[in-house]
């Protein structure tokens, strides 16, 4: 922010502390001197301290929180007896809590696990094409031992030569 | 010569006052509700303002100050006293603030510092609106313009200035609160005094209106 910079460029940086101790009334004797000496030299300095100043005796016109009351002391009494009425956490609690979402979790993911297991290794059509195939696998080598060079592209393709091939051998 | 307000002696009056609260805090240790309700009601004004300014919100105030006492209540007896308990009392209710912000997923406010001077203006007669504008004397248009320069400031400079110059603590309090360096706080004050002045000149600008202390005593 520019507002801000503009500020923070007018007093030295190394100035800044003793500038606000010397506000506050905090400043050692010796240290008074040589910033005042400074004050004098430094425009920007001595332009920011009167700032400052100007903004401390305005923000003395701000009012203090008042106080709650004795009404206030009464509710923080009232909940410090309802909380030693009440039994006191165990120190298990936390992990026990803990351990609870952990199971939660480990339940819930052998059931997706096991879902998956009956569901998702099944074939959609449970015909007997699993030992279709690997009787026809086992025709194929026979025809591939014959010196059949042609691969059939289909399976209709193979079921026909896989019949030539028993005709032949009959 | 930085850190003088912490090397500094305490005064003899400061000294019992520390005493006093230590046996306090050594009763309510031992589970002297008498002695706890007496702390409670000597900190109740600082920890109540702190979060007000903390908080910079009216709703909740006096339920997270409540809140801040039950948590110290149950935390007593860990407290070692190597600190100040005034100290270890203020950062529990910081901290219950910023939980209390992030709980509740404060949206940053928007700051009249990001407006420019005619949307600053705008919002002037609006605001202006609302409020009676006779009948208001001197004091009270200064406080009323102090406030809404205050809103302009940047959270973290609102909260150091008002925490510093308006609810009484000392630079040290809030280095040792807010976890920062007692410079960086006093660079920080420092700087914030200035801004607040820029605030209300630009404030002033944007309105056409000179308010405030600045406008009379204006150096060159």
């Amino acid at each position: 922010m520019n507002a801000e910079n503009d500020f923070a460029n007018c007093a030295c940086p190394e100035y800044e502390v003793m500038l606000e101790e010397y506000l506050e009334g905090t400043l050692e004797n010796g240290a008074v001197r040589r910033l005042n000496e400074h004050l004098k030299l430094c425009d920007g300095c001595s332009h920011a301290f009167a700032e400052a100043t100007e903004a401390s005796m305005w923000l003395r016109q701000a009012e203090r929180t008042p106080d709650p009351g004795p009404a206030f002391t009464h509710m923080v009494m009232t909940r410090v007896r309802t909380q030693e009425s009440e039994p006191r956490a165990s120190f298990w609690e936390p992990f026990v809590s803990l351990a609870w979402k952990f199971a939660t979790t480990a339940a819930l993911a052998l059931v997706l696990m096991l879902a998956y297991a009956v569901h998702g290794t099944n074939p959609a059509s449970p015909d007997n094409s699993v030992a279709a195939t690997v009787s026809l696998q086992g025709d194929m080598q026979e025809i591939l031992v014959a010196g059949q060079s042609t691969v059939p592209a289909t399976r209709s393709d193979m079921v026909r030569m896989v019949t030539e091939s028993d005709n032949a051998q009959q | 010569m930085a850190a003088t307000a912490s090397a500094m002696p305490l005064p003899l009056g400061a000294r019992e006052k520390g005493q006093e609260e230590r046996a306090l805090v050594q009763r309510a240790q031992k589970g002297d509700e008498r002695a706890f309700e007496q702390l409670v009601r000597q900190h109740q004004q600082r920890v109540f303002g702190l979060v007000a300014r903390v908080l910079h919100r009216q709703d909740d105030v006096e339920d997270i100050a409540q809140q801040v006492f039950l948590k110290v209540y149950l935390s007593l007896s860990r407290f070692d006293q190597r600190a100040a308990f005034s100290t270890w009392l203020y950062k529990i209710a910081v901290n219950e603030c910023w939980d209390h912000l992030r709980k509740k997923k404060v949206r940053p406010l928007l700051y009249e510092s990001d407006l420019s001077e005619e949307q600053v203006s705008q919002l002037d007669g609006i605001a202006a609106l609302g409020r009676p504008t006779e009948g208001l004397d001197a004091h009270a248009e200064t406080k009323d313009t102090l406030e809404r320069v205050l809103e302009i400031l940047p959270e973290q400079d609102r909260q150091l200035l008002l925490l510093k110059e308006v609810e009484g603590f000392s630079v040290q309090e809030l280095a040792d609160i807010l976890g920062l360096n007692v410079n960086t706080v006093k660079v920080r004050l420092f700087r914030a005094r200035g801004r607040i002045m820029e605030a209300q000149r630009r404030r002033a600008g944007a309105s056409g209106l000179v308010k405030g202390p600045s406008a009379t005593e204006r150096k060159p």
